[in-house]
């Protein structure tokens, strides 16, 4: 018998030990703890940044439900490219480009299952598949996010000798006849690298963790590692390259939003 | 007790190098009602927003100086604590409003703040009475009108029961029906000598409500005068921005007060155009799935004239407009007949339309989709293989955009994107320009550059079709009115004989410019 | 043997149409029903509307329990007690508000959603797998062969009708979640997810970040709507043949998206003004003026619950259990 669709097998041949997976999550979960505890938990996400999490996450089901979904039908169905992953990459990038605190990813990840449920999966496989996702393509932004200080892809690092003088911030409305001020190419630069850095890094989990596991563990399915490594590299140019794309979108929409 | 005491007050933004509010001396005593003016983006939101601790505490700022409201400092004080001494009502009704029913709305904060159930209930009844609400509790709040959901907002505030209440522009994005309605619960509030801080830019309507004015520009106090002192500086006034009806400058120039008599006051129109070549002439019935009719009327529209589209929310003037240039809702039903410079556009596609009339939805950030702001206005002229570059510079040069061809259409300003939207649609071939309530939400400044730039545009042939409620900028830059009540345009005439008909306010629920009841009255009894 | 075998057996048409296949195999049937529906009409069937019908008057809570349970029961049980669930909670559509039109707008979902949930495991799913469904590879019916450099994709050699088969039994897996899902949305108001979230004990920044996103879907479809319509006005589509316009439709659709994440983000601060000068998260609790009750339907609903289970352990007592392997899609 089976919990909510999960069928728990964890001696399917090919299938990642579980103790890794535990071990993994356990630790992930433990950094989750130490970073909350440090910084406040959910307490330091402002108003603002809820409601940027909740528009992306609306965009984000729009997306993979519908438009992407669609588009989906357009491209081939092979692992090197996956229109409703890269939509999801992008927007989560744009809200963590926006709100830039270290639990951002995690948190939108979190939210972005709970909106996918409402509307189209109907809470099947949960919490498995949340925790999961949090904990790998959510957890993975917010190393990034921590890596950087909290200026991702650049945002909010302001008139340093580096840079030059600059602002990152749109100008207000009042400046009517101001034009805003340029970003140094290598302020485009630095995104890029951070995006291709999350992009290489969301390659990881769909092969290793889904394939290799989460797939046998709940449906019974086969493990095939030379398909997993197939699946690995394959994932990689398309989503180092949609990193970038991401981290170059991110720029313009904080600007035109003004963070 | 001071309801409001600062002192030395500096208010800088991250990012910035110099203040974007400056005040060195401030007292608002309890009980007081205050009228704050200037421009858009002069510091009046910032202002608000210090007293009511939004900054620092949700906008980051650095806040200097002393404040002080009700003793509290907002600074030190949580939000949510302030706003029990402080309510705030927003400028736009719909962004403020999320969740599904009226009554969910109005208990918002009381269950934030953890109220017992039994207490919630009570006070939730009181101030909907308050604000004339009873009869809406159960309501969607997605299904109101602009005026009532905005008094829904503003019962979700009262509810709590602050002392003061700061009020931004709270009829900016309402019909005048809606504004009239909260214009009288400033009265009640008035009555209970409750505190008020009021942003809005149609200073007439107000006046009778409030002591003190107060004028921002810049980010400096420039003017803190009584109400009476007004006439003496209506000049300065209207100068920064400020919407002056014209009888002020009058009863100045008479050296009169509010009290006076204004017989001898003569309201003098511009001239208006007069079209002779008809451009666009329809025939437009739309309905309900279940056979309700929204608008069934005829329409018809001369070379060069701005006209006005106006009435009451709901009486079909967007869904004409919608309906003329091919976008309805698909669960509407339509049968148009139309025409345009001889050519039959009845069973037109889009693009087709589009090479004739061009749309400028209230929203239109929503059409930028290019990365320049020449590609943005080429995307027209190349999609329909006429590119030509002595043509787009000619559009960038009449917008004033040659500055800007290369940036981001995002990137700029509200009245930047306006231009580079119009440009756009200018492009893309159209004579005919249909705009949806492009002067809602806008200060008079800005509402007057606009009128200027459609009053240009016509000089050159095109010809404006506008839905707007903003009496006054019809009065000063249109040639024509039409008038809608439920889904026919039932009057149309020039400006002033439309605004002078006895039913117009009662009938159609268009408010004329005050000049029109001065003239009238010869007096401003009918204010107060 | 299929009439059209020539085609492949032939290199050139082989390579020819494999290639138009993989690129666009499902997707002519899904663009005609996005051509019928717009994007409008998905937006309503994603949008709460006030009706009378029992599911409205139901309790979220319970709603959220079948949903589970559905799925539960979909993903145990064999392929065919999936489709029967799915048809009952289509025909559900028609018990609300404008039910007709919902009931045909989730129809065409979940038929999307077979074509598309098919072809994500037809061409993929080895004869191993196949065989286990059906027994003997003897009778298999080839609908088509691909150029050998496909296994490189993961394609099997063949497409076989019984690939096909499987494929769709796979796919009333997800239709029955689905069309479950939507129920949830469709029939309560936002206040009352809200008050759902918060009986289930989930923090407040969470249940309002999600709150924020059920508003915002309907308001998506409505400004892309906008965006789309104002580029065909631009002249987007000059002069092409209406066989195109769904490819037009389509990339105006994506280059809409910025605006309007830049239009909606804007406003953001506005919403939050407002809430935080309300009092939100002051405590980490709220009181609530309204309690969340449970009515008679809930308990039939409770009832039909209790009963699916006993189907699905039943089903899987006596061989109508989940015996296919899933593939992993």
């Amino acid at each position: 018998m089976s919990f909510n669709g999960i069928e728990g097998n964890i001696n399917r041949p090919g299938e990642i030990p579980w103790e890794i997976v535990v071990v993994y999550f356990a630790l992930a979960l433990l950094f989750v703890f130490a970073v909350g505890k440090k910084s406040g938990g959910l307490r330091k996400f402002s108003t603002v940044d809820l409601i940027y999490i909740g528009i992306g996450a609306a965009f984000a089901v729009v997306w993979e439900f519908y438009i992407g979904s669609f588009l989906g039908r357009f491209f081939p169905s092979t692992p090197f490219i996956s229109v409703s992953f890269w939509g999801r990459l992008i927007i989560v990038l744009v809200v963590a480009a926006l709100v830039r605190k270290v639990g951002v990813g995690m948190l939108s990840l979190l939210i972005f299952n709970v909106l996918g449920d409402l509307f189209h999966y109907g809470f099947g496989g949960e919490p498995m598949f949340t925790i999961y996702e949090t904990l790998t393509y959510g957890l993975f932004v917010d190393l990034v996010i921590a890596a950087t200080g909290g200026k991702l892809f650049g945002i909010g690092i302001k008139g340093g000798k580096l840079f030059g003088s600059f602002n990152l911030m749109s100008r207000k409305e009042a400046d009517d006849e101001d034009i805003q001020g340029k970003t140094p190419s290598i302020v485009y630069l630095l995104a890029a690298v951070e995006g291709a850095v999350i992009g290489l890094l969301w390659a990881i989990p769909d092969p290793i963790f889904y394939r290799a596991f989460f797939s046998p563990f709940t449906y019974g399915g086969y493990v095939d590692w030379g398909r997993v490594i197939f699946d690995l590299i394959a994932y990689i140019p398309g989503d180092i390259v949609i990193g970038i794309i991401a981290a170059l979108i991110s720029i313009r929409i904080a600007k035109a939003v003004g963070s | 007790m001071k309801f409001l005491d600062i002192r030395g007050l500096e208010v800088t933004y991250l990012g910035k190098t110099k203040p974007s509010l400056k005040i060195d001396n401030l007292i608002i005593e309890e009980g007081e009602s205050v009228l704050i003016v200037g421009k858009s983006g002069s510091g009046k939101s910032t202002f608000i927003n210090t007293i009511n601790g939004v900054i620092p505490n949700m906008i980051s700022a650095e806040v200097k100086g002393e404040i002080s409201v009700f003793g509290k400092d907002p600074r030190r004080t949580p939000i949510f604590d302030m706003s029990k001494e402080v309510g705030t009502l927003l400028q736009d009704p719909e962004s403020q409003i999320f969740n599904y029913t009226v009554v969910d709305e109005v208990a918002f904060g009381l269950e934030n703040l953890m109220f017992p159930k039994e207490e919630i209930m009570a006070k939730v009844e009181e101030s909907a009475k308050v604000v004339g609400i009873s009869h809406l509790l159960d309501r969607e709040t997605n299904n109101l009108s602009g005026g009532e959901m905005q008094r829904t907002a503003l019962a979700s505030v009262l509810a709590m029961n602050p002392k003061a209440l700061i009020l931004d522009e709270p009829t900016s994005n309402i019909d005048p029906e809606g504004t009239a309605e909260i214009f009288d619960l400033l009265r009640k509030f008035r009555d209970n000598r409750k505190s008020l801080v009021i942003v809005e830019h149609k200073l007439e309507r107000v006046l009778p409500y409030i002591d003190r004015v107060i004028l921002i520009d810049n980010g400096n106090i420039v003017l803190d005068i009584l109400k009476d002192e007004i006439i003496d500086k209506s000049e300065e006034l209207s100068l920064l921005g400020v919407e002056i009806p014209e009888y002020y400058f009058y009863l100045r120039k008479t050296k009169s007060s509010f009290s006076s008599n204004l017989k001898g006051f003569v309201h003098s129109c511009p001239p208006r155009f007069s079209g002779n070549v008809l451009v666009l002439s329809a025939d437009v019935k739309v309905w309900t799935k279940d056979g309700k009719n929204l608008v069934n009327t005829s329409l018809s529209l001369n070379k060069g004239e701005i006209v006005a589209l106006m009435g009451r929310n709901g009486a079909g003037k967007s869904t004409l407009l919608k309906a003329i240039v091919g976008i309805l809702d698909n669960k509407l039903k339509s049968n148009l007949s139309l025409k345009v410079e001889d050519k039959d556009l009845s069973k037109a596609k889009l693009w087709e339309r589009g090479t004739y009339i061009g749309y400028l939805p209230q929203n239109f950030d929503v059409m930028f989709v290019k990365r320049t702001v020449e590609d943005e206005i080429a995307f027209g002229m190349k999609a329909r293989k006429n590119y030509d570059k002595a043509k787009l510079k000619q559009f960038l040069e009449m917008f004033s955009l040659q500055k800007v061809k290369k940036e981001d259409p995002l990137l700029l300003s509200m009245g930047q994107r306006r231009r580079v939207a119009m440009a756009s649609i200018l492009a893309s071939g159209a004579k005919i320009v249909f705009m949806d309530e492009p002067t809602s939400g806008q200060d008079w400044y800005h509402r007057e550059i606009l009128g200027r730039e459609v009053q240009k545009l016509r000089e050159i042939g095109i010809t404006f079709l506008i839905v707007t409620h903003d009496s006054r900028f019809v009065d000063k830059f249109c040639d024509k009115v039409l008038v809608m009540k439920e889904g026919k345009i039932v009057l149309s005439g020039k400006p002033e004989e439309i605004f002078e008909k006895d039913e117009i306010e009662k009938g159609f629920g268009i408010y004329p410019p005050t000049e029109y009841q001065v003239k009238k009255y010869g007096s401003l009894e009918f204010l107060i | 043997m299929v009439p059209w075998n020539f085609l492949y057996e032939n290199p050139l048409s082989q390579n020819i149409i494999s290639w138009v296949i993989f690129f666009y195999g499902v997707a002519l049937p899904i663009l005609l029903i996005l051509w019928i529906i717009g994007l409008k009409g998905f937006m309503e069937i994603t949008k709460y509307e006030k009706g009378k019908g029992f599911l409205y008057k139901m309790n979220p809570i319970t709603k959220l329990m079948l949903s589970v349970v559905l799925m539960g029961v979909a993903a145990v049980t064999v392929w065919w007690i999936g489709a029967i669930l799915t048809l009952g909670i289509i025909l559900l559509y028609l018990t609300m508000n404008d039910g007709v039109r919902k009931f045909l707008y989730i129809s065409l979902l979940t038929f999307t959603s077979i074509i598309g949930g098919m072809w994500s495991v037809a061409p993929f799913t080895p004869e191993a797998t196949l065989e286990l469904v059906f027994p003997d590879p003897a009778k298999y019916t080839t609908i088509w062969v691909w150029p050998s450099y496909f296994l490189f994709m993961g394609y099997e050699p063949q497409l076989t009708l019984q690939a096909l088969i499987y494929g769709i039994q796979i796919s009333f897996r997800i239709t029955a979640v689905l069309s479950a899902a939507l129920l949830l949305v469709l029939t309560t108001t936002t206040s009352d997810i809200f008050r759902m979230f918060t009986k289930l004990k989930i923090p407040q920044a969470m249940t309002f970040s999600v709150l924020v996103g059920v508003r915002t879907v309907p308001r998506i479809f409505s400004l892309l709507d906008t965006s789309v319509k104002m580029q065909f006005m631009r002249g987007l589509g000059y002069g092409k043949s209406r066989i195109l316009y769904p490819v037009y439709y389509l990339y105006a659709g994506i280059v809409a998206i910025v605006p309007t994440i830049v239009y909606l983000f804007r406003g953001a601060k506005t919403l939050a003004i407002s809430a935080d000068t309300r009092g939100f998260r002051a405590y980490p609790g709220r009181t609530e003026m309204k309690t969340l009750g449970f009515c008679k339907y809930d308990y039939v609903a409770f009832g039909v619950m209790f009963l699916l289970i006993i189907l699905a352990v039943l089903a899987n007592v006596y061989g109508f259990g989940r015996t296919i392997p899933y593939v992993g899609y």
